[in-house]
């Protein structure tokens, strides 16, 4: 599977000029020093591809700035992950954050045999038709709350969101109760196997209920459907499509109207800031911008501003395929979290579930006044929350 | 404990502390002794140490209990200082303070405690049950056992109850092992019951029928209800051993040079000749009838005998290599003279007593009268079962002995009408088997006592009758020690008869042999012969049998040929055939049958016969033997006297020749300078106590009363003991002590990882150790299946089995494969179950004896066997699987079940030490020093006392200059000279108090207003009382800032004693290394037990002290502060760990590892990974999932 | 064929029962094994879900019963492993009830024997209704986590 000389073609390795700007905008080159994306290339190009495998490449959070920044493209992302597969192939031993339990899960969810319960969070109130070709896939969600109660995330009041406002949108959908993880985080630190074992049975879901498009609130999910399975997958014909792809055009043609926000927890004060954080996967990696900000903005009483870094300069907040994280990581979700509150916001919403466990996860410190205690919330309980109350049944 | 098998007396011992008595105090005591570096003699009368002994006068505590007991016995048995002496009495001690000699009588335990696992394989084996007395009920077990049967015990060698030598074997002529092999059919072992008694004599079968069992005679049994039906058995086993006879061999056919020629071959030349071929003889027998057997042949009638078995029992001894010439006549045929000639150098001459004696009245010439001799010889080898010689007639015989009666029998079977005995004695008198004359009575003999012939009536030479006289008993005494009968006159009387039977005894027809020089006893005719050697007036010429002894009994003639057999191969090898032989037989058993033995409820079976009917004109043999069940019943009626039956049941399955039933009785003298005698039975709680609960009885001779109180109590009480011993004693031979026996123990065992530095990276080469474990694993676990598994794996060098891997011969073994093969990583499957230096609540002797020998040099062990060279190389990684107790023995219901968990689980074992990673090594030296915190007796004694053992103690306290009344927690006056002549060094209260250091180097920072004081300390001891008192309190329990509040707060708040509970519990377990130790609240108790409590914690903090450095625990975390996020959570755990700030100012966790406990809660707590577990990182345990969970035939993929 | 079960055993109480049961005479299946652990509170949940992935059908955590720890750690810490991983196997629809918590007293052979049995037993239930049973299960909150004391 590992052909060094795909990878480069690929990932147009070749064109790398050695001009270090991928370093200079490396959120990790910032405060690991011997972390060095050029040097990587150059090394494994120089070995061509064989010998140990530089410990820094597990380093690499897949924020994406490189491929931003570099003149021609060259995917270092796409190539470091190329060089995980190769050296877990050689049996390099992955460092797993919480025990490996993610990790664990999603093996487990790879068993075709198994018959999941992860709806029984599920509120009466929302309306699911029945004999529909589109599908709401909810990801990690359920399990997320769980593994993290510790840090008090509640992901899953983001995917309640969503399907609140699809309601609210009139738009048909169904849930898949046996769908599976997306297998994102096992792609990025190279488990194919894994990945491929959770895809195929995503696709045998997907058929088993005639499903023709997916609709999505995590941009983990909706990327790697929308962009990864059909590299890996023959005949994908799915149509994936992001949940604020829904719901920013129907604001825009009037369609559907947020109303004004219920106060949320301590932070109910006028006039109510917040800033929004772009997640990595559904700026930069699908160019959403605007469709977030939009549906922020019809909120009445909101106000939106903008963080130093933001759009396709947004800083990201640290994520890592739940592995090979630590202090580095720590530092640029502080920084992030500065940001925010340099912003004087006083809430940092996100559109992506493991931002939010992230950066929670980052304010979880020892050192707690050097740390911003900014709240985060997700964009779609946001939204939700500001639903006017009678036209919640 | 090793050493406890070998010592024997030895006048220079006269090192260190003997320790007397077996209750936990005693053992703690030796534990602290030897921990400060003082030999220690632990000598206990009970074959092990255990829980009941330990803790007979313990009242029950709630912070320490079996979890402690346990891992106190192993610490001290397996100490290199301590010599445990088990089953030991002390006879006396003599000599004075600082050189007593103690004499010691050690009771055998018939194993080798250094050997034996305790695997019980024996115990399955042993089929002979026995009683005995435990805790006041009868209990039954087997004859070998666990020494405090079935409890824990330390050692956990088996032991055997013996009894001397039960009164059926010390009555059996040829010294069958009676008892062995009716117990061995007590179990349905007829096969090794018959092998058995082939060890002692061959011709069972015979024996069996025909013996004159004086063992039964003998039988304990008698005394409550009849005798076992011994003889019955013995002909069981022969009749119906499934492997027919086999004979074993003492040395090889015919290894032996030399001829030897025995003459006649009766029972006792049958038996002498098996036995010298047994010896590696090739006998030649010279035989001048035309059967082989003498009066086996032709003197027992058929119906006593069959001839099938006779000749079956005589062919299995031609096997051996015997040559018999039949119908060869010595003294007639060939000469004596020619056969020395020949080059036969030795001669056995067993030639029976064939020569009739004579009535000596008229008629006698007739020849109608005929001599039973010759009537039995010719009847005998009649062919088939019909005979009719005697149709029609009536037979008269004459005699009382065996002979008679066997004559009356045939002669009534051969159709005779009428058969009367007489005899001129009375019934008693009877020489004949008291059964057979029954038997010959129920087939209708007649039998006229006290009846002597005169004359047998003739018409012309055809014999009508004979005339009798009846006889009374006089007074005098003949030489056979039977009273003359004399006649009454008048009292004659005639009888009818056509024949005439003489059967009044033989004599040996010694002239016929016709050597010259042959010394004969002039009026019986007999060969004069020496009865021990046996040999007769001609050197080299020896004689047994009845033509020594006149009529006698097979088993005499054949326990004569085992004596004779003797003789002629210490003969034959030129050594002297008197030295170490004795006549007298061995000293009888001792038996209390109402109290201690188990009577079987059954009668004795009675010997089937066949019906009257089928007797008569029949030869069929008469009985049929025992069935099956009643052989079984009958040998279970056995009392078992010698207790144990020597039936080597369990010498033969023991594969690691534990077993030792030679063992005996040791006396040997033990040195010491002092002496602690720890008495535990209530009885003698009335002894005084005096200082420390001490009472010397001469000066250096303490008695130390049990005392109550929880275990927790008894242990500070002990330690105090200890200490004050310590004390006694000169430290310069301390310092000897501990040069002799610390120098060069290899620690690195508790750390297998910083081993592996050198060899990190590039393949691994691993070796696999398979234990058999003298054959308790091996026989559950296919090995063959596991290696061929194994070897599939990538990475693994070797797999080896060995015997044993607890010796010292395995050590070598291993440790020769690592040096030959270059292993850097090994494996052990055996019982052992970690490869920390820890003990745990179920480790076990065997465990730390496996760690101890493959692992750890001591100089004791160098100097007693040089085991140093063999260690494993110092950058070998072991790890240990247990597939004793964890497979083999819990699945040994499902053989093939725990072959195939025993490859999943070595194969985790393997990964387990292919995950683990190189470590640096890291050491601290302990300063030799003290500092205590805190006024008080308590205090003040444990100062006074560390001082005295040669540490450099100082205090820091509350005092007051003047005399009067002063606060339990101020040092007086008089406590302050006391200290001062030790040079405790006293410092006032500080206003400020800082602990700083790491442990074994602690930095006290006393602050004085402006200035500052520094002490540096090995260890620190903390009244916490006394550091909260006063304003403001120098300790801060509830911000975890300080190292010394860190210590503390991990330490628990519970109370006192449950504190130190918990404290020593983890002190023996997973030792002490923080070196801060918790003083009691001042003032609690009476100044005795302050006392007492100063001793103790003295004792403990000169046993951390001792150690001289500290490394960490083997299961202590590391923490990489590259991945460590500063969450917090960690240290919000366990107050071990701080935060520390990086230069930049992020903070991330920081733990000394020498402080770590190792129970890896904040590994669990970390979300990054980064803090790790050398022993136990999350690799090696998801290895270990990996192949235990994966099922083996995928097993190639790991 | 028994179902593998996987044993999390502490170093000390917990591992004192095994060897117990094995000196008592007691066996169970050669599917039960056992993984030692310093001390209960080392395990999290990454490890217990593992042992599931590697194909356990159930796991076992036994160790000393409360307050008898070794390192007088708090229970709290697995009992909160112990519960957030019951909670993602009921997610899972592998069924919370094959992840079992037991705190022993040292020694205590029997309990630990009964303890295995009764898991089995669980196991093979579940497993058997596990196809019959209803897409409609408790809420994650609600689960209570018992103590086999």
């Amino acid at each position: 599977m590992f052909d060094l000389q795909n990878v480069i073609n690929d990932t147009r390795i070749r064109l790398c000029l050695d001009c270090g700007k991928c370093t200079v905008v490396c959120p990790v080159a910032r405060y690991d020093p011997e972390f060095n994306p050029r040097r990587i290339v150059q090394e494994v190009l120089r070995q061509n591809g064989r010998g140990p495998m530089d410990e820094k490449i597990w380093s690499c959070i897949s924020c994406n700035m490189c491929m931003e920044r570099c003149n021609y493209n060259v995917k270092f992302t796409d190539f470091i992950r190329a060089l995980r597969y190769k050296a877990l192939a050689e049996g390099a031993e992955i460092q797993y954050s919480h025990g490996g339990a993610p990790q664990a899960t999603m093996h487990i969810m790879a068993q075709r045999d198994i018959k999941q319960n992860r709806l029984n969070w599920l509120p009466k109130d929302i309306k699911l038709s029945k004999q529909c070709d589109t599908a709401f896939f909810i990801g990690c969600a359920p399990y997320f709350d769980i593994l993290f109660s510790d840090l008090g995330v509640k992901t899953v009041e983001g995917s309640k969101g969503a399907l609140r406002l699809l309601n609210q949108a009139q738009v048909p959908f169904t849930l898949l109760p046996n769908e599976r993880c997306c297998g994102r985080d096992l792609l990025l630190s190279g488990d194919m196997e894994g990945f491929l074992a959770l895809a195929r049975s995503n696709v045998h879901e997907f058929s088993r209920r005639g499903i023709k498009n997916v609709i999505t609130n995590c941009p983990e999910c909706y990327y790697t459907l929308k962009v990864d399975y059909p590299k890996f997958l023959e005949n994908w014909d799915i149509n994936v499509m992001h949940i604020t792809e829904i719901i920013a055009p129907l604001i825009e043609s009037g369609k559907l109207a947020l109303g004004s926000l219920k106060p949320v927890g301590a932070a109910a004060l006028a006039p109510y800031k917040v800033t929004y954080h772009d997640p990595c996967t559904l700026g930069r990696y699908s160019r959403i911008f605007d469709q977030p900000r939009c549906i922020l903005a019809s909120i009445e009483g909101l106000e939106v501003v903008e963080m130093a870094d933001n759009r396709e300069k947004a800083l990201c907040c640290g994520a890592s395929p739940w592995a090979h994280c630590g202090a580095v990581n720590k530092q640029i979700q502080k920084e992030r979290l500065a940001q925010a509150g340099a912003t004087g916001a006083n809430m940092l919403v996100t559109a992506c579930p493991k931002c939010q466990i992230h950066l929670k996860c980052a304010q979880k410190s020892a050192e707690n006044n050097d740390v911003c205690q900014i709240e985060i919330q997700d964009i779609c309980t946001l939204a939700a929350q500001s639903l006017l109350p009678q036209e919640i049944s | 404990m090793v050493l406890s098998m070998t010592v024997k007396s030895d006048g220079s011992m006269s090192e260190g502390v003997a320790v007397i008595g077996s209750n936990v105090a005693a053992i703690q005591a030796a534990l602290t002794l030897a921990q400060v570096g003082i030999e220690v003699k632990l000598i206990t009368n009970s074959a092990a140490l255990g829980w009941d002994d330990a803790t007979n006068n313990v009242s029950d505590d709630s912070s320490l209990d079996q979890r402690f007991l346990h891992p106190l016995l192993l610490r001290a048995t397996s100490h290199p200082l301590i010599t445990l002496y088990t089953g030991a009495e002390v006879e006396s001690i003599k000599g004075e303070k600082g050189d007593f000699k103690i004499q010691v009588v050690q009771r055998p335990r018939y194993i080798h405690e250094d050997i034996c696992t305790g695997c019980g394989r024996c115990q399955v084996e042993c089929p002979t049950r026995v009683t005995s007395l435990l805790r006041g009920q009868k209990i039954t077990h087997t004859a070998i056992h666990t020494p405090l049967l079935g409890a824990k015990a330390v050692p956990s060698a088996f032991i055997i109850d013996k009894n001397g030598f039960a009164p059926c074997q010390v009555a059996c002529p040829l010294g069958i092992n009676v008892q062995g092999f009716v117990s061995l059919l007590a179990n349905g072992k007829t096969d090794k019951a018959l092998a058995l008694i082939n060890e002692a004599a061959p011709l069972a079968g015979i024996l069996g029928r025909v013996c004159r069992h004086p063992c039964e005679d003998n039988c304990n049994r008698a005394q409550v209800g009849s005798p076992v039906s011994i003889r019955a058995l013995h002909r069981y086993a022969a009749d119906n051993a499934l492997g027919g006879i086999k004979y074993s061999r003492k040395f090889p056919a015919r290894s032996q040079e030399g001829k030897i020629a025995i003459v006649g071959s009766g029972p006792a030349g049958l038996t002498a000749a098996w036995e010298l071929a047994r010896l590696g003889y090739s006998p030649t027998v010279f035989e001048s009838h035309g059967v082989i057997g003498g009066m086996l042949a032709t003197g027992i009638p058929r119906f006593r005998l069959p001839r099938e078995i006779r000749e079956r029992e005589i062919e299995a001894i031609r096997n051996l290599g015997i040559d018999i010439r039949t119908g060869i006549t010595v003294g007639r045929d060939v000469t004596f003279a020619y056969l020395k000639e020949r080059g036969y150098r030795a001669f056995f001459l067993s030639i029976g007593a064939q020569r009739n004696n004579k009535l000596n009245i008229p008629g006698e010439e007739l020849e109608e009268v005929v001599d039973c001799m010759s009537l039995l010889l010719t009847l005998n080898l009649k062919v088939g079962n019909k005979v009719d010689t005697f149709v029609g007639s009536d037979v008269v015989v004459i005699g009382g002995g065996n002979a008679a009666i066997d004559a009356a029998r045939t002669v009534l079977r051969s159709g005779a009408v009428e058969v009367t005995i007489f005899y001129r004695r009375t019934r008693a008198e009877m020489p004949a088997n008291p059964e057979e004359v029954e038997e010959a009575i129920k087939e209708g003999v007649k039998i006229e006592c006290c009846t002597m012939p005169v004359e047998i009536l003739r018409d012309g030479y055809r014999v009508t009758g004979i005339r009798c006289q009846r006889t009374k008993l006089s007074d005098e005494i003949m030489i056979n020690g039977q009273h003359r009968p004399e006649p009454i006159p008048g009292t004659d009387f005639v009888m009818d008869a056509n024949y005439v039977v003489v059967a009044i005894g033989q004599s040996p027809n010694v002239p016929q042999l016709d050597i010259e020089g042959l010394a004969i006893d002039s009026n019986t005719g007999v060969i004069q012969v020496n009865p021990l050697t046996l040999e007769t007036s001609i050197p080299g010429v020896f004689a047994g049998g009845d033509c020594i002894s006149g009529p006698n009994n097979v088993v005499e003639a054949m326990a004569a040929g085992l004596r004779a057999a003797e003789s002629i191969d210490r003969y034959m090898q030129g050594r002297d055939l008197k030295v170490e032989r004795i006549l007298e037989p061995p000293e009888i058993a001792k038996v209390d049958i109402e109290t201690m033995m188990e009577v079987s409820p059954y009668k004795r079976a009675p010997m089937p016969t066949i019906h009257l009917r089928k007797r008569i004109n029949s030869f069929e043999e008469t009985t049929t033997g025992l069935s099956a069940e009643a052989a079984r019943r009958e040998a279970q009626r056995c009392l078992n006297c010698a207790l144990c039956s020597q039936c080597m049941e369990c010498t033969r399955v023991c594969e690691l020749g534990a077993v030792f039933h030679d063992d005996d009785i040791r006396h040997f003298e033990v040195g010491a300078q002092v002496v602690l005698r720890f008495l535990s039975s209530d009885s003698e709680k009335n002894i005084p106590t005096g200082k420390a609960d001490q009472e010397a009885i001469t000066e250096g001779v303490y008695m130390v009363s049990p005392g109550d109180g929880g275990l927790a109590k008894q242990l500070i009480r002990a330690m105090a003991v200890a200490m004050e011993t310590a004390i006694e004693i000169k430290p310069t031979e301390v310092e000897e002590a501990r040069a002799q026996d610390f120098a060069g123990l290899d620690t690195d065992l508790d750390h297998p990882h910083r081993a592996l530095e050198q060899i990190a990276g590039g393949t691994k080469r691993i070796g696999v150790f398979l234990c058999r474990c003298g054959g308790s694993i091996s026989s559950v676990i296919d090995f063959r299946t596991v290696d061929r598994k194994l070897s599939r794996l990538p990475e693994v060098t070797c797999i080896r089995e060995i015997g044993q891997a607890c010796t010292e011969a395995a050590a070598k073994q291993i440790a020769n494969q690592v040096a030959e093969l270059q292993l850097d990583r090994i494996v052990v499957a055996a019982c052992r179950c970690c490869n920390s230096e820890q003990v745990c609540y179920s480790c076990t002797d065997r465990r730390v004896m496996c760690q101890q020998f493959l692992l750890r040099r001591s100089k004791r062990n160098e100097t007693l066997d040089n085991s140093t060279e063999f260690a494993p190389k110092a950058q070998t990684f072991v790890e240990f699987v247990n597939i004793r107790e964890q497979c083999a023995w819990v699945h040994e219901d499902d053989p093939q079940g725990a072959t195939r968990k025993a490859v999943q689980i070595i194969s985790a074992g393997i990964a387990r030490a292919r995950a683990s990673l190189p470590m640096p090594p890291s050491e601290n030296s302990i300063l030799p020093s003290a500092l205590i915190i805190g006024g008080g007796l308590v205090n003040s004694t444990a100062a006074r006392a560390l001082a005295s053992r040669g540490y450099q103690v100082e205090l820091v306290a509350r005092q007051r200059a003047e005399q009067g009344q002063y606060e339990r927690s101020e040092t007086s006056p008089l406590m302050l000279e006391q200290l001062q002549e030790k040079d405790v060094i006293v410092k006032p209260w500080p206003d400020a108090l800082k602990l700083e250091g790491f442990p074994g180097n602690y930095e006290a920072v006393l602050e004085y207003g402006s200035q500052t004081d520094r002490i540096a300390a090995g260890a620190v001891l903390v009244n916490i009382d006394e550091l909260n008192k006063g304003t403001p309190p120098l300790l801060n329990t509830t911000s975890s800032s300080g190292l010394l509040d860190r210590i503390i707060a991990r330490k628990g708040n519970s109370g006192y004693l449950a504190r130190v509970g918990d404290d020593l519990l983890r002190e023996i377990t997973i030792k002490e290394t923080s070196g801060i130790f918790l003083l009691p609240p001042n003032g609690a108790e009476l100044p005795n037990e302050q006392i007492l409590h100063g001793l103790a914690i003295a004792a403990r903090v000169s046993t951390y002290l001792e150690q001289g450095s500290i490394r960490p625990r083997a299961m202590a975390v590391n923490i990489d502060s590259r991945l460590c996020r500063g969450c917090g959570n960690c240290a919000d755990i366990c107050p071990y760990i701080e935060m520390k700030e990086h230069g930049d100012g992020t903070v991330y966790a920081y733990v000394d590892e020498a402080l770590c406990l190792g129970c890896g809660a904040c590994v669990t707590s970390c979300p990054t990974g980064a803090i790790t577990q050398s022993l136990q990182s999350d690799r090696q345990i998801i290895s270990t999932l990996r192949s235990m969970l994966r099922s083996d035939q995928r097993l190639s993929e790991v | 064929m028994y179902p593998r079960v996987l044993v999390f055993a502490c170093n000390w109480g917990g591992w004192s029962c095994i060897e117990t049961a094995t000196n008592l005479g007691l066996h169970y299946p050669v599917s039960v094994k056992v993984v030692k652990v310093s001390c209960l509170s080392r395990v999290h949940v990454g490890l217990i879900l593992k042992a599931f992935e590697f194909g356990a059908s159930g796991v076992m955590l036994l160790g000393c019963e409360q307050g008898r720890c070794h390192f007088s750690a708090d229970s709290e810490y697995i009992i909160n492993e112990y519960e957030k991983a019951r909670s993602i196997l009921e997610t899972l629809g592998i069924w919370k009830d094959r992840l079992v918590l037991a705190q022993l007293p040292a020694f205590d052979g029997r309990q630990f024997v009964m303890q295995v049995m009764k898991l089995i037993a669980e196991i093979e239930r579940i497993s058997t209704s596990k196809h019959a049973r209803t897409v409609e299960p408790r809420p994650a909150q609600d689960i209570k986590v018992q103590l086999h004391l």
